[in-house]
């Protein structure tokens, strides 16, 4: 039978018999991947408007084309070194966002009692008017610090004119993030270890990698940037990829290898790798030469010898065999693939949440951190990297700004997380409920959902909607979420797709990226972006901050920011939405930079004994010269922002600086501000206490996303939401036996905080002893699509009448406590204990 | 509806003015009933009655409640059933085509386009403060108004050419545009109100675009230009 490989040998064959170029036809347009789009119907172009997306953090570079004054499709940027032209089914939905029946266009104010559904439209000027007067009065009363202002995503340009213009200049310092129940406990183990917060991995040089944890595939911070490079990293590069996960996630599946895992063991795992590599003596060669910049013990001049011999002590009951017995994962597989990783040159360590959001998932990342540092795979080509972004020149607003005031709030209750560098926000509302550290007479929250995207989700809605506790609550969101269904006044935001920023994403190209946001379309309705009126507010106040819109504070930023300027400015950045110095060079090793004399000798630059950093005090919380030598570097508030090098066997390095705490330029992975906070200076297994106590019977309920939704922002989208919407619990077949359950029986999944329900997928792609119950479905509120509620009475909507599916899935929030990493404050998102039963 | 009825063509120009003034000044308020909640000045224009005798001649009852309850009490709730009806936020009946039409299935859909499009080839266009989506009901409407006002200012010139010209134009509108969706919503409107304010001014846009459709020799089809 003739194969197509036949006919394709044939058309070589006769190519040469036929006439060069086409009798009938001719190219009539270049064939090129993306950038331009044309109307099926017209065949016209439509107009393309670079700019970015929102859906994740990711937030890659896009292309929204326009026609007719609407947004038809969103494409990939082919311009971009970071996306290359890619993009995902999320970024293609956010034309839903702009369009969506149900989105707010009008600002609200609430009549009934606060979460009775009771709402009537009022204009921006009266809007602004109240919420204006609240806020005056406090800071007018000397209480700015009353005004908490909550966000979820707030980037760049957007965080800077909030957060750093408008806010600094009110007053207030009560902010909250949302970063601990997204992945501020990685961020925290990284800055105790080599100090910035972001790693990369560098897919495109590596030659093996092996994952703790992370979905990358589908769901990672900097999705598409990583996972395309990922992709050809092993299709085009053949490069093996080990995933451990307790669930066999679409990235495990398209690794070479799944290693199936017990919840919260990732750590002891790599731990027992250590000890392979350490004992085998794997380490010589690169992680032999890494270790110079790596403190070890508490002796900051200790030799490579005795750095090693500190680890081999430290690891020694760390053994393959006690990890199998924590971990289910053979000792045989534990060595060997310690022994590939260590041997195959270069190896990148990929770890996310499946890792961190554990109690002890400080130490499992600082375990990922030793791991890939004994391997000499740190911020090499190939390796773990440290982050590039891009650095924009932003103008700072108003020069004399008052001083903060802030409740103490945003970090947790007293001994609950020992270094929260990047907050505890799912204890905010309890601790506004507490009282005890003061309450905000004004809460307003920005891209966030208090009450879905934390756990306790009744306790939240409870805080949430008591006027005593919060005297006061505005919503900033463009769609009417369960938070904003508890607001006084929602004000109603442009979606991305119609505002301005500057965007900064890390770039996995290892060289930053600059790009833009632009509006694609007017903002629909009313509805205005909240940096515009933060500038309202603020000259309602009499602060003005120097800006009308935040397009005006883009534009500055544009033509402020070197290279961008050069390029062009604000008007290059409209027009091509990407810029990248074209001679720059990859990123790598800047740890081995070399401290110029000069710089050491610079006015308030002074050096200390015990960590051996050089640091300026000036740029410091210190007073004087004599202040900072007398309290050191590491007890001198904000020393690290006077960080200038590191000295190693008598030369001066940049190292590895810190950003958030006052670590040595050391790789620490012995760590002295860990040692004063009573925890042991190493990375150390510690077991889950819950999981210790667990009853015959009990689970461990585990959480994850999926590649077409975010957590709980776009669930609107209708696109995404016909593809998943609805989330069963997975349960090993011999757990289902145990438990008496049968795929697709209904079940009830009980913890300390709540139960719900949901079907039972029993499948052996996760380990026994687990559920896996994903995020993202489960609203009762978020439009149509996201909750089921349909409008009132029938249908108003065509399209409506076309959705398939009735179920719109569980939420697991709803049973997970609000627990914190006695660390780093993370939420632990992996570690709750739950009883399933038949419903 | 009778007594707001146009005349079929060729009638008498004099009669055809006033009767095109009048479906303009009703087009006209129906668009401020679903432009915003009411105002205080609306609610007393509709209590007074020449109105309020209008409206029952044309077959709408206000219930007594509307006459009765004190007037701050009732623009309070009538302007919070307004949000819960046609602006949210959660559940409400979009105001706009775009949502209610095949093809349209969101705002702005394809029809809002087509509305738009069509408004302007008419030589209008949107002000610049007008920040609203070009298809809302009230945008259609006050179209409508509008169309109407120039047939009715060609009719009082003796324009006959000009009037039908207009006319046609109305006709176009009505048939590729408002009479395809605008009984669904008022249906709706009625089916999720105990407002008698809104049930009865949805009975009354439904009532007479029908009856203007009919008297127009509209037949809807579902066509796009």
């Amino acid at each position: 039978m003739t194969t197509r490989r036949d006919f394709l040998k044939l058309g070589g064959v006769t190519a040469t018999a036929t006439m060069t170029g086409g009798v009938a036809l001719s190219q009539a347009r270049e064939l090129k991947s993306g950038g331009a789009d044309y109307s099926p119907e017209s065949g016209t172009q439509r107009k393309p408007v670079p700019t970015a997306c929102w859906q994740c953090v990711s937030r890659c570079s896009v292309i929204g084309y326009v026609e007719n004054d609407r947004l038809v499709k969103i494409g990939g940027q082919p311009e971009s070194i970071r996306s290359k032209g890619k993009l995902c089914a999320k970024a293609q939905a956010g034309v839903n966002h702009v369009y969506d029946p149900d989105r707010i266009l009008y600002p609200m104010k609430r009549v009934g009692k606060r979460g009775e559904g009771k709402w009537k439209r009022i204009s921006w000027d009266e809007a602004l008017t109240e919420v204006s007067s609240r806020l005056k009065k406090l800071r007018d009363d000397g209480h700015p610090e009353k005004f908490m202002f909550h966000y979820g995503r707030m980037k760049a340009s957007s965080s800077k004119l909030i957060k750093d213009v408008f806010l600094s200049t009110y007053g207030t310092g009560t902010i909250g993030n949302h970063t601990s129940i997204c992945e501020g406990g990685k961020w925290t183990a990284q800055e105790l270890t080599w100090g910035s917060h972001y790693d990369n991995w560098d897919f495109d040089n590596t030659r093996y990698i092996i994952n703790f944890g992370s979905n990358c595939l589908e769901t990672h911070t900097n999705h598409v940037s990583v996972a395309h490079r990922l992709v050809d990293a092993l299709v085009a590069n053949r490069v093996k990829m080990v995933t451990f996960d307790v669930r066999l996630s679409n990235t495990a599946a398209k690794s070479s290898e799944w290693v199936p895992i017990k919840a919260g063991t990732d750590g002891a795992v790599a731990l027992a790798m250590c000890h392979v590599i350490i004992n085998e003596e794997l380490y010589k060669g690169d992680g032999e030469a890494f270790l110079e910049y790596c403190k070890v013990t508490a002796d900051r001049n200790a030799s490579t010898a005795e750095k090693v011999a500190a680890l081999k002590l430290h690891l020694a009951g760390y053994t393959p065999q006690w990890a199998e017995s924590l971990s289910g994962v053979s000792a045989s597989n534990i060595e060997k693939i310690a022994r590939e990783l260590a041997t195959t040159k270069p190896a990148c360590v990929v770890s996310y949440r499946g890792t961190v959001a554990h109690y002890n998932g400080n130490d499992a990342e600082r375990a990922m951190q030793m791991l890939a540092a004994i391997t000499g795979n740190i911020d090499n080509p190939g390796g773990r990297c440290r982050a590039v972004g891009a650095s924009w020149n932003y103008p700072k607003g108003p020069k004399n700004k008052p001083g903060s005031k802030k409740l103490k709030i945003v970090d947790g209750f007293k001994g609950q997380a020992a270094i929260p560098t990047h907050h505890v926000s799912h204890q905010v509302l309890k601790m506004i409920k507490d009282g005890s550290a003061g309450r905000p007479d004004v809460y307003m929250w920005y891209c966030y959902q208090p009450v879905y995207s934390n756990g306790d989700v009744q306790e939240n809605i409870d805080i949430l909607k008591d006027e005593n506790l919060i005297p006061y609550t505005v919503a900033v969101s463009p769609f009417y979420d369960e938070s904003s269904a508890l607001a006084d006044i929602i004000l109603p935001d442009a979606t991305y797709l119609e505002r301005w920023d500057c965007e900064d994403m890390v770039s996995p190209a290892q060289i930053a990226e600059y790009y833009l946001r632009q509006p694609t379309v007017k903002p629909l309705g009313e509805v205005r972006d909240f940096g515009d009126v933060c500038c309202d507010l603020a000259e309602r106040m009499g602060f003005p901050l120097g800006y009308k819109t935040k397009e005006e504070y883009v534009r500055e930023t544009c033509e402020n920011t070197p290279g961008v300027r050069e390029a062009g400015g604000f008007e290059y950045m409209r027009q091509h939405g990407v810029w990248h110095d074209p001679s720059a060079k990859p990123s790598f090793y800047s740890h081995k930079k070399e401290i110029k004399q000069a710089a050491l000798e610079k006015d308030g630059v002074i050096f200390d004994q015990a960590t051996g950093v050089y640091w300026n005090w000036k740029k410091t919380g210190a007073s004087s010269a004599a202040e900072a030598m007398d309290k050191g570097f590491v007890k001198t508030s904000k020393a690290f922002k006077g960080y200038v090098g590191q000295l190693i066997n008598g030369k001066v390095y940049r190292g590895f600086p810190p950003d958030a705490v006052n670590k040595s330029g050391y790789f620490e992975l012995y760590s002295e501000l860990m040692e004063a906070k009573g925890f042991p200076p190493l990375p150390t297994y510690t077991p889950i206490p819950e999981h210790q106590e667990m009853q015959a019977g009990d689970l461990v309920l585990t959480t994850y996303k999926v590649n077409v939704h975010t957590h709980s922002r776009t669930q609107n989208c209708k696109w995404l939401t016909e593809i998943y919407h609805q989330n069963p619990g997975w349960i090993n077949p011999q757990t289902a036996a145990n438990l008496g359950i049968s795929d697709g029986d209904l079940i009830k999944v009980k913890s300390k905080v709540g139960e719900l329900e949901t079907k039972a997928l029993v499948t052996p792609a996760i380990v026994p002893g687990q559920i896996a119950i994903s995020f993202h479905c489960g609203h009762w509120e978020y439009g149509r699509y996201a909750s089921g509620n349909r409008p009132p009475e029938n249908t108003d909507d065509t399209d409506l009448e076309a959705k398939w599916w009735t179920e719109n899935g569980a939420h697991p929030n709803w049973i997970i406590p609000n627990d914190p990493d006695p660390i780093n404050g993370q939420q632990r998102w992996m570690d709750t204990v739950v009883q399933v039963t038949r419903a | 509806m009778e007594g707001l009825a146009r005349q079929p063509k060729f009638s008498d120009p004099v009669l055809m003015a006033r009767k095109s003034q009048q479906c303009s000044q009703l087009y006209g308020f129906l668009a401020t009933v679903y432009r915003k909640e009411p105002t205080t000045e609306f609610i007393r224009k509709i209590k007074s009655p020449v109105v309020s005798m209008a409206l029952s001649e044309a077959g709408i009852e206000l219930e007594a409640d509307f006459f009765d309850r004190a007037e701050a009490e009732l623009i309070f709730d009538l302007a919070v059933e307004y949000a819960r009806l046609f602006v949210g936020p959660g559940k409400h009946i979009a105001p706009c085509e775009s949502v209610h039409v095949p093809g349209g299935d969101q705002l702005w859909g394809e029809p809002a386009v087509a509305v738009q499009r069509f408004i302007s080839q008419t030589g209008f266009e949107f002000k610049r403060e007008y920040k609203d989506l070009p298809d809302h009901i009230s945008v259609e409407l006050e179209f409508m108004q509008q169309l109407s006002a120039a047939e009715s200012k060609a009719w009082a010139a003796a324009d006959r050419e000009e009037a039908e010209k207009i006319r046609d134009i109305e006709v176009s509108f009505l048939k590729r545009h408002l009479s395809l969706w605008v009984s669904k919503f008022c249906n709706q409107v009625i089916a999720n109100t105990q407002a008698g304010y809104f049930r009865g001014m949805a009975t009354l846009t439904q009532d007479f675009i029908a009856t203007d459709v009919t008297e127009l020799e509209v037949t809807a089809e579902a066509t796009f230009p």
